[in-house]
């Protein structure tokens, strides 16, 4: 159910980036939700599941975006592992951590994207704009809280469909006569 | 007797009263019909009405003025509300009618040039744009069930926009000349001077491997070559607008703006074949 739910989410997101969050203005930049939904996920304590998804998404991104196939997946899944890597230190959760790990990530997946295209076709290096960076990461850094906001409000509707199942779905027999 | 003439007497008078009444009423009528001008008492009567009457005039005509701006403020109203949903309407159809007069100005355009290109083409829809700040890639609604094959240039009548990268059953991914992976290899027209076109930002190309030696012009037209096999030649790529000579290395510094507006399109050809356009 997390895995359908989340993919659903996800390639929402990633048709509404391809197709109506287009039309924003250049200047004003193009948010990238998909990827905060990368952090979202990769925050979550349910490390198989949450990597499945990030592991689909990123194969899905592939198909959209790029140029270089099995891009997408190395980055989101390097992403997946640097927040599980702090996740043991920092109590990454709470809700006032995941904007500014979601803008250093963003950081982090800008330089492994760079680094990745310029070996893959060294002849032809991407062009890497700081400016176009800084105003991706003000955009990640204004939009993140709400969007983690609906992020959390689908999670919380998912639990409860998880735990009503699991209250009306399966019958235990009494543990207490074996 | 005495009882009669009593009887008599009251019902004289009562006639005489009677008469007398009439006659006064009469003389009253038939002078009124007659004189046109108020008599004294007539003048005294308006005097003393007369100011009331202005008063409760003023009072009456000010609530009717009200009365009557407020009926016709709330039939303004109604009429300013129709008026505005009217022009709405007049406002959206005016929208529709300038887009299908935009997008029969361009399909017209894209016909021509359709028809100006040896067959087969096919006009493909852009259905997505790449999300990411790296790479610059569309998605359009032709597959390879339609012939599209990985390669394929694809232009607009501006000019080249690109190649096919990959291509679906019903869906391919076309890679613009704007990112920095596409190679085209290109001609000035008035120098001939050979250089590849690479993408070098979202609107803009680099002209690479000019030599120092070579002369090329500012506003000089950049076409396609037709080496390379991919895109046919003559094709319009853009126009010099940067010519610079760095103390290092062998090859100048060449900054070239796109033909196509790359924010703008819609519409886009594929061409089928691989061919020349001046049929070499």
């Amino acid at each position: 159910m997390f895995i359908i739910i989340f993919m659903v989410l996800g390639i929402l997101i990633l048709l509404l980036q391809t197709t109506f969050l287009q039309l924003m203005p250049a200047w004003l930049g193009k948010p990238d939700i998909l990827f905060l939904l990368i952090v979202y996920i990769s925050c979550k304590p349910d490390i198989l599941r949450g990597l499945v998804v990030v592991l689909l998404l990123g194969l899905l991104m592939d198909v959209f975006s790029g140029v270089f196939l099995g891009l997408y997946p190395v980055i989101y899944l390097l992403v997946f592992a640097f927040i599980k890597g702090i996740s043991r230190r920092i109590a990454i959760n709470e809700f006032a951590y995941q904007v500014p790990l979601a803008v250093i990530s963003y950081l982090f997946v800008s330089t492994g994207m760079y680094i990745f295209s310029f070996s893959l076709a060294p002849d032809t290096p991407p062009q890497w704009s700081w400016g176009t960076v800084l105003l991706q990461l003000l955009m990640l850094t204004v939009i993140g809280a709400p969007v983690f906001g609906v992020f959390d409000s689908i999670m919380n509707v998912y639990r409860s469909i998880s735990a009503s199942g699991r209250i009306l779905g399966t019958k235990r027999s009494n543990r207490f006569r074996e | 007797m005495i009882r009669k003439r009593g009887k008599r007497s009251s019902h004289i008078r009562f006639f005489l009263l009677f008469g007398c009444l009439l006659t006064a009423i009469l003389i009253l009528i038939i002078s009124m019909a007659g004189r046109k001008e108020f008599s004294a008492p007539h003048k005294f009567g308006l005097e003393v009405i007369g100011p009331f009457q202005t008063a409760i005039a003023k009072v009456s005509n000010f609530a009717d003025s009200i009365l009557g701006k407020y009926v016709a403020l709330l039939h303004v109203r109604e009429e300013n509300e129709q008026l505005r949903q009217e022009l709405l309407k007049y406002k959206v159809a005016n929208i529709e009618y300038r887009e299908a007069v935009a997008t029969n100005v361009r399909l017209q355009k894209l016909l021509e040039l359709k028809e100006s290109l040896p067959p087969p083409t096919l006009t493909a829809e852009i259905v997505g744009k790449d999300p990411s700040l790296w790479f610059r890639t569309l998605t359009i609604n032709r597959g390879s069930s339609d012939g599209v094959q990985k390669g394929m240039p694809v232009v607009t009548v501006e000019g080249v926009v690109g190649q096919v990268l990959t291509s679906s059953p019903n869906y391919s991914k076309v890679l613009l000349a704007t990112d920095p992976n596409s190679a085209i290899d290109v001609i000035t027209q008035k120098t001939r001077v050979q250089g590849i076109i690479k993408g070098k930002g979202p609107d803009a190309f680099a002209l690479h491997y000019v030599l120092k030696s070579a002369e090329v012009e500012k506003d000089d037209y950049v076409l396609t070559s037709g080496l390379g096999g991919v895109f046919p030649k003559g094709l319009m790529v853009g126009t010099v607008s940067g010519i610079e000579n760095s103390r290092r290395g062998m090859f100048q510094n060449i900054d070239v703006i796109p033909a196509v507006d790359f924010s703008q399109l819609e519409y886009l050809i594929i061409i089928m074949k691989k061919f020349s356009l001046t049929g070499d």
